[in-house]
């Protein structure tokens, strides 16, 4: 409780310095630290360059599930280069047949792995440029050559697109939304609308696009820019969607509201006639739930979830900027749909009889909003870089629900307490060895490898160098990354420098060879020894005197001198401690900086040396084999597993009994 | 935990029945006349003979005879409880080697043991379970093959234990002697066996019934008012197929006693399997007509406090956690006289399943 006080206090504290600085017209402001640690003072962009302005309305027809949309686009060139062509992501299209690069790629082991019961496309009806007015549809090419695939569409200009210069299209299309499949479609009349117009890829600095087709483990990567959308649904259902309500009117038998939300890079909406509704103002932000009937008791939990994580996310990592926030939990007949971050909108998910002893509602609750910094705010390439948005967002959902639920924040049930990051751990070795993290999506050999890598490693790296050289430390480097790069789609050379300047050049090595490299770490105990010690023998000369003193004959000191010799088997060097445990009880910590590849650490004490571990206190998450971090001497009986033997006892007589008489 | 030795002991114990147990049962405060079908043998046929172990399991002198209804209960024969009890401490720890074998293999030479197994975080635990390559396989297969070997011994220690509770010996009931009730378990073996089968099978299928006709309500329901309350009518569905089968499963007791209790009096001439199990299911489906209601409440009570119990027990381990030595001792003295109380609890409810199939 004093956790979570501490760090509402800390969020009050920065939004007044973020309101005060923010009423002048500087571009910039500066976060205000809430506590030394976590909240550093760094220039952090109050507002994004806008790239984009997306002026669209939007008809859904539920009984034939489509979307019919027109606007304009108004773009301007931000590189330092002409521009003759522009790349559009038509992204609906990956579910329109088996020959998109999404249905093609052989990978399971991920979400939306299954082919959708019912197709989905987007359909570019009209595509004009305004100022000089001309038709661009005709030229668009829509496929690469021998490629099926209609995602990734190229857009010859009639001319080009000087640095600076502004160009505004005139777009319609119409969607075909899908049977609910990757985040997005239909089940009944729940309709989760993502991905549904047609999108500009980003510019680069130096001039090129950032396109890429819809891969089956890729995500997204957009300019900042302003969306004005004005959904048009029948009346009776309820709209979630990115950005405030700037105007909702009944007319026709239509329900239609205008959404308004500048600084996002992206804008989905969802319409269901079965959603409650439930608003809370959190910290500033007016939440809504929006939830399935008889999921009041998940509304309150995500709600409950919102309560903490704004302040907590808020004075880690920047003042969440948005005025709203809405959480969607999809109906559990398109789960498919949950799980899923847009700008100022997160899908959650939980069948209802989840009890509240298993986080998972919370968990994913925070793993979404977190995406609101990650993904929406820093925004880097998702599909170039995955782990820049997955992996750093999954160590920010491990310390947010450590901080919140403790050692059970991911179970806490029936007296089973399983941690959030200690589950991370597990499933960040399993792929270790294989592949390494930094890379694109779409290199991944399987969407299991990509899950573990992607989020799991990442996650358990950054823990793991966070407990060696100091949490304190790898909060404040997060908190200056995420504030120094807001809005600025960083790399990650940017991460690893801002680690480098604020947590030390090895961890930055560290980080470096962990993600690039494969690098792994397997400290282990390998021998040990200890014995009585003697004065030593030989010939003495003294007051006058040589005397010599045989071997059998010297005079026990009442110690015992001995060592223990632990390794480090791979190229991750990280500081650790080793435990020696005497016979006597007596337990001495030693600390090694593991740089060499192996320690001979040096006893002496009352009592024989009877153990050693490595790593005590499971510091080094990443650690490959952690079976092997502790032994006994030679001689020294075993510690033994007398609790697994006593419980496992119980529970046979239970279960051979059956529960009942 | 005493036998009653003398009458007076005996009336008192009498007395102190419950009145659920003794609604229907003729009071018992005289030695009761010993039944027709009493064995005609000599003693030595009927199994009277190792006086000693006979003597240690609290067997008393005389022919076995099966006792009256208001002479069965389960308080007089604590040491076929404990027998029961010895049984599964002894199966619970052959049960137990495979995983204590492991965890003593990976963690034992930690300085503080498995412990490290119980700290809050599970980092142990899962890497234990998850990087146990094929360990976990191993363990899993050989306990449940252990666990299947046992369950079916235990067809042996159930009639046994409805022999002690069913026969008795002399005008006061004594415990019969303990190799005429080892006996009587081992000649109910395969009715027994045949029982168990022919019921869970059953149960199976009522269950795999409650399971697919709950999942179609559930579907059925979701458009009309959403899989939350669609799941809480698929639970209440699927809860009233879980009571036929542990209606079914009180059945297969009222069977089971019966088949016991008529091995245990015809040992010379043990009934075919096909008629032991026939008499069984006769006896058991004519007294489910006439009491079902009464046999499902006298194991339903029973069943609750087992459950309890277990539920205790559960706790008592969540306290200690991964506490060590005299903690752990306690513990374990906890948990094994949860095991025994659900012994007597068993006992105690074949005792009554008896009184029932002998009205």
């Amino acid at each position: 409780m004093r956790a979570r006080f501490l760090a509402l206090i800390t969020a009050i504290l920065a939004a007044a310095c973020l309101r005060g600085d923010g009423t002048g017209a500087a571009s910039s402001v500066t976060a205000r630290a809430a506590t030394e640690d976590a909240a550093p003072d760094v220039s952090m962009a109050e507002h994004a360059q806008n790239v984009a302005t997306y002026t669209l309305r939007a008809r859904l027809d539920p009984n034939a599930h489509t979307v019919h949309g027109e606007g304009t686009i108004r773009w301007r060139n931000v590189s330092s280069k002409p521009v003759s062509e522009l790349w559009l992501h038509l992204y609906l299209n990956a579910f329109k047949n088996q020959s998109s690069v999404f249905m093609r790629a052989p990978i399971g082991g991920f979400r939306g792995s299954h082919i959708p019961t019912d197709w989905g496309s987007i359909d570019v009806k009209r595509l004009r440029l305004k100022e000089p007015d001309q038709d661009l549809l005709a030229k668009i090419e829509l496929k690469r050559p021998n490629d099926e695939d209609e995602t990734n569409a190229r857009v010859p200009l009639p001319f080009e697109v000087a640095p600076g210069a502004e160009i505004e299209l005139e777009v319609e299309w119409v969607d075909k939304l899908p049977a609910v499949v990757e985040r997005t479609g239909y089940d009944g009349t729940f309709h989760m609308v993502g991905q549904w117009f047609p999108k500009i890829a980003k510019l680069e600095p130096n001039g090129t696009f950032a396109h890429f087709p819809f891969h089956h483990l890729g995500e997204f990567y957009s300019d900042f820019g302003t969306y004005d959308v004005t959904i048009d649904v029948p009346a009776g259902y309820v709209v979630g969607a990115t950005g405030a309500a700037t105007e909702t009117k009944e007319e026709g038998g239509r329900h239609i509201e205008r959404r308004v939300q500048s600084d996002v890079h992206d804008f989905a909406w969802t319409a269901w006639d079965k959603f409650q509704i439930r608003k809370e103002t959190i910290h500033g932000v007016d939440v809504t739930a929006l939830f399935p009937p008889g999921y009041g008791d998940h509304a309150e939990r995500e709600l409950e979830t919102m309560r903490f994580a704004l302040p907590h996310f808020g004075a880690r990592y920047g003042k969440y900027p948005y005025p709203v926030l809405t959480l969607v939990h999809p109906p559990a007949t398109a789960s498919e749909a949950g799980g899923m971050e847009y700008p100022t909108l997160i899908t959650t998910g939980g069948p209802s009889w989840l009890p509240r002893g298993l986080h998972f509602v919370e968990g994913v609750t925070v793993h979404e909003f977190g995406h609101q910094y990650f993904y929406g705010l820093v925004a880097s390439n998702e599909d170039a870089w995955p782990f820049l948005d997955e992996g750093l967002n999954q160590y920010a959902e491990n310390e947010a629900m450590t901080a919140w639920k403790g050692p059970g924040s991911g179970i806490d049930f029936a007296g089973l307490r399983i941690g959030d990051v200690e589950a991370q751990g597990v499933r960040s070795r399993q792929f270790g060895h294989d592949e390494k993290i930094a890379k694109g999506a779409a290199e991944f050999a399987t969407g299991s490898a990509y899950g573990a890598l992607v989020y799991s490693r990442t996650a358990v790296l950054l823990e793991t160098i966070a407990r060696a050289y100091g949490k304190a430390k790898m909060d404040r480097a997060l908190g200056v990354y995420t504030r120094r790069f807001r809005f600025k789609h960083p790399t990650p050379n940017d991460l690893i420098a801002t680690v480098r300047d604020e947590i030390g050049p090895r961890a930055a090595e560290n980080l470096h060879a962990g993600l690039f490299e494969k690098a792994w770490v397997d400290y282990a105990v390998t021998q040990m020894s200890s014995h009585a010690s003697r004065a030593p023998a030989g010939m003495f000369d003294r007051d006058g005197k040589r005397e010599t003193i045989t071997p059998d004959k010297t005079t026990m000191l009442n110690r015992y001198d001995g060592w223990a010799l632990v390794v480090r088997r791979g190229t991750l060097r990280l500081p650790v401690e080793v435990e020696l445990v005497a016979t006597d009880g007596t337990r001495t910590r030693v600390k090694w900086d593991g740089e060499q590849e192996s320690y001979r650490i040096p006893y002496s004490g009352s009592a024989a040396l009877r153990a050693a571990i490595v790593d005590p206190d499971d510091h080094i998450l990443i650690d490959d084999d952690p079976t092997n971090n502790f032994a006994v001497a030679p001689g020294h009986p075993t510690e033994g597993a007398p609790r697994t033997l006593e419980r496992g006892m119980f529970w046979a007589a239970t279960l051979l009994g059956g529960l009942a008489p | 935990m005493t036998e009653p030795r003398d009458e007076d002991a005996e009336t008192s114990s009498a007395a102190e029945e419950s009145a659920a147990e003794e609604s229907a049962a003729a009071p018992s405060d005289a030695a009761p006349p010993a039944r027709a079908i009493a064995p005609s043998e000599p003693a030595a046929s009927a199994g009277v003979l190792e006086p000693d172990f006979a003597r240690a399991l609290g067997g008393g002198s005389g022919p076995p005879r099966l006792l009256e209804p208001g002479e069965i209960r389960a308080r007089r024969r604590p040491r076929a409880v404990l027998f029961v009890w010895l049984w599964e401490l002894a199966c619970a720890l052959l049960l137990a080697t495979p995983v204590h074998a492991w965890a003593k293999a990976v963690w034992g030479a930690h300085p503080d043991g498995d412990a490290v197994l119980f700290r809050p975080g599970g980092h142990a635990l899962l890497t234990w379970l998850a990087d146990a390559g094929p360990a976990l396989g191993i363990v899993v297969r050989t306990t449940f093959l252990l666990l299947v070997v046992f369950g079916l011994l235990g067809q042996i220690v159930t009639g046994t234990l409805i022999a002690f509770l069913a026969t008795g010996t002399g005008p006061r009931g004594h415990a019969p002697p303990a190799t005429f009730a080892l006996r009587a378990g081992a000649a109910s073996f395969f009715p027994l066996l045949g029982i168990g089968i022919v019921f869970g099978a059953f149960e199976g299928f009522v269950l795999g019934m409650g399971l697919f006709a709950s999942s179609g309500i559930d579907h059925a329901l979701q458009p009309r008012i959403g899989d939350a309350q669609a799941f809480w009518a698929r639970l209440v569905v699927l809860g009233l197929f879980v009571l036929v089968t542990l209606l079914v499963g009180v059945v297969a007791d009222l069977a089971r006693v019966t088949i016991a209790r008529d091995a245990a009096m015809s040992e010379d001439r043990p009934a075919s399997m096909r008629r032991a199990m026939r008499d069984g299911v006769v006896s058991a489906v004519t007294t489910a007509r006439r009491a079902l209601g009464r046999a499902a409440l006298g194991w339903g009570w029973r069943a609750a406090l087992s459950i309890a119990l277990v539920y205790a027990g559960a706790l008592a381990g969540d306290i200690v956690g991964g506490r060590g030595g005299g903690a752990l001792w306690l513990l374990f003295v906890v948990h094994q006289l949860i095991v025994l109380v659900r012994a007597g609890l068993r006992a105690s409810w074949l005792a009554n399943a008896l009184r029932l199939v002998t009205r």
